[in-house]
């Protein structure tokens, strides 16, 4: 896809002080974000893929401080930000964000309209009647009929898809340019999922959106990203196109995550399984960090970090399998049965 | 073929209601199916279609309105003797969804994982108590010196293998496992689904799985049951389900599985259920019917009719 980059992290190092400890959750990530594409962030629980894009938006807890790097969006190096007057230039107004669960995410003391029409007003600078006539667009745009009677009923009256739909209506209410959806459907049913999925890429459409998904879940992905980069132990691992991704990944983290999935296992034997944990980032990580629960590690990964190396203009991966000097190293016989499909 | 195997759990026209009795919230709408021994019976279905409140009603957490929960032979539900009642609560065990709510933060794993042990009154001694302990432990992967540890230093995965340990503790027959794995990251869940399979295939489980993820469903179950709003609308092996699904629900619910293939996903058409589709009546209900050998669905006759031409 050629168009422009709108916005790009460079080197980004985030840590966190916990009880005097230094915890490193986000260890050199570089990623650039193209215009009107949708990104996938795929990565397990503790990989530091929410942190990594909660500093778009200045939302680190306060325990948790960026100590090198940049994020240029618009010209400007989003890590200089500090007050709240800065961020409010860019939360919501640039980049929204639609959170994992909607029982949470929602006031339930206050109308559903009430809380569309506050993002309308602070945004756009609508009141009175004009705000509401936003609201009720908004609404029928996220796929709510009846809007009029909506507009006054509480979250307890909605279900969990018509409320995850009202968070996208507050999210998009905003006309941002970036919209990131932190693991959007974990928390709905499979058929809905497949709805509120099926509606970003229409908004992403209609208002010309770039969008960010977060998710640990692989299925998803392949639904709705145009590209996908995977994260391990706080650093992107492998960048590429959706099809790079799946049908011909590289590093041996991504091929373990593809296994590992049901979908792909053969009925009757044992699932292909990650063994061990990820590691502890409260102390440095010496070398490739899945090495220690990569069956074909080399030597080298245990002494030193790969850098990236390109397997095409659009794909990257970071392990020193790719390196002309390593051995060969044969795919998982899942992996390389997929190869083919492309 | 399956005629001599031996049926370990029998549910007939089981009712369950929720709410007072002048404004009756039925949960569950007569729902009959039956387990064979050492299968993995899936249960499949939205938030909300009864799905789990079946698996409780059968481990006797909720009382049920109306039909029979029969467990080798012999009904559980409603009065029973004391004997089968302490019986039953020993050979049914229960897996639960969340390890990080589902186990006492306050005690330690020892008496987490023999808590069952101390309340069927097996009265054993300190040392045959810690053995049966270790051993769970063991059988789950974990170390026997865990057993001195609190929850929280454990991971998702691990926790939820504490969950398992407990259950196995009292060396059940019949396992409900209720979304056991929808908790955990992808990489650990494979573990925990291996560590499912390993398990029944060494000590002749059956498992009760209720799930809402079909792709699971299918890698784990050998027959699945399609719950809609209380009611089970299709019942078959896993494979033919797949292969040919029969109601309009089950059709919807296949065409929602995310599949981790970019091209295949492009080209999915979703289908949506609308209940509207039936055109049922008074005096006009969907009745269970057998539309292939071992695969059943809930149809009036026209729909029945429609739904085996599919596949000739």
């Amino acid at each position: 896809m050629d168009s422009n980059i709108i916005l790009s992290v460079r080197d980004l190092d985030v840590k966190f002080t916990l009880r005097g400890q230094t915890l490193h959750a986000v260890r050199g990530a570089s990623l650039d974000v193209y215009e009107g594409e949708s990104l996938a962030i795929v990565g397990e629980s503790g990989s530091g893929k929410s942190v990594f894009v909660k500093t778009f938006m200045g939302l680190l807890d306060a325990n948790g401080f960026i100590s090198g790097g940049e994020i240029l969006y618009n010209g400007a190096d989003l890590t200089k930000y500090r007050t709240d007057r800065d961020w409010l230039k860019i939360r919501g107004r640039e980049i929204a964000m639609v959170l994992q669960d909607p029982m949470t995410s929602l006031n339930p003391l206050k109308s559903i309209g009430k809380q569309i029409e506050e993002a309308v007003k602070l945004h756009q600078g609508l009141r009175g009647a004009a705000a509401k006539r936003a609201v009720l667009e908004v609404l029928q745009d996220v796929g709510i009929d009846d809007p009029e009677r909506r507009y006054r009923q509480y979250p307890h009256e909605f279900s969990g898809g018509m409320r995850q739909r009202v968070v996208i209506a507050i999210a998009v209410a905003c006309r941002p340019k970036i919209l990131i959806c932190d693991e959007p459907t974990t928390a709905l049913d499979v058929t809905i999922q497949a709805q509120i999925l099926d509606l970003i890429k229409q908004l992403q459409k209609k208002h010309h959106l770039t969008t960010i998904y977060i998710t640990h879940d692989l299925g998803v992905v392949a639904n709705v990203a145009d590209r996908i980069a995977v994260m391990y132990a706080g650093g992107i691992v492998e960048v590429g196109t959706c099809e790079e991704v799946f049908y011909d990944p590289r590093h041996p983290y991504t091929w373990a995550l593809l296994s590992s999935l049901p979908q792909l296992g053969v009925k009757g034997e044992p699932l292909f399984s990650i063994q061990g944990t990820p590691p502890n980032l409260f102390h440095e990580v010496k070398g490739d960090a899945f090495a220690p629960r990569n069956p074909q590690a080399l030597k080298i990964d245990f002494l030193l970090d790969p850098p990236f190396f390109e397997v095409s203009p659009t794909h990257k991966a970071r392990t020193w399998l790719l390196d002309p000097r390593a051995p060969k190293v044969d795919k998982p016989r899942i992996i390389a049965s997929r190869e083919g499909r492309k | 073929m399956t005629a001599e195997r031996k049926k370990l759990v029998e549910v007939e026209g089981l009712t369950v209601q929720f709410g007072s009795r002048r404004h009756p919230f039925t949960a569950v709408d007569g729902v009959s199916f039956h387990i064979f021994e050492g299968e993995t019976f899936g249960l499949v279905g939205e938030s909300g279609s009864g799905k789990t409140t079946i698996g409780r009603t059968i481990i006797r957490i909720h009382p049920a309105s109306a039909g029979k929960v029969v467990f080798d032979g012999k009904q559980i539900n409603g009065h029973i003797p004391r004997a089968l009642d302490h019986e039953v609560t020993r050979r049914i065990q229960m897996i639960f969804q969340d390890p990080m709510a589902s186990l006492n933060e306050r005690a330690k794993v020892d008496y987490i994982v023999a808590e069952g042990l101390y309340s069927n009154g097996f009265h054993l001694t300190k040392e045959e108590r810690e053995k049966r302990v270790a051993r769970a432990l063991e059988a789950v992967g974990l170390l026997p010196e865990f057993a001195s540890r609190f929850p929280h230093e454990f991971s998702g995965g691990q926790r939820q293998r504490i969950g398992i340990a407990r259950a196995l503790i009292m060396e059940p027959d019949f396992i409900i496992a209720d979304e056991p794995i929808s908790a955990l990251d992808v990489s650990i869940r494979a573990q925990v689904l291996n560590l499912l399979s390993e398990l029944q295939k060494a000590r002749g489980l059956t498992y009760l799985f209720i799930a809402h993820d079909l792709s699971v469903v299918r890698f784990i179950c050998d027959r699945i049951a399609v719950i809609h709003k209380g009611r089970i609308v299709e019942l078959s092996e896993s494979e033919e389900l797949f292969a040919r699904p029969l109601h309009p629900y089950t059709r919807a619910l296949l065409s929602a599985i995310p599949q981790p293939d970019p091209v295949a996903e492009r080209h999915k058409k979703l289908l949506v259920y609308d209940p509207a589709c039936h055109h049922y009546g008074s005096g006009h209900q969907p009745t269970w019917r057998e539309a292939f050998p071992g695969h059943f669905v809930l149809a009036d006759e026209d729909e029945f009719a429609k739904y085996q031409s599919q596949y000739q």
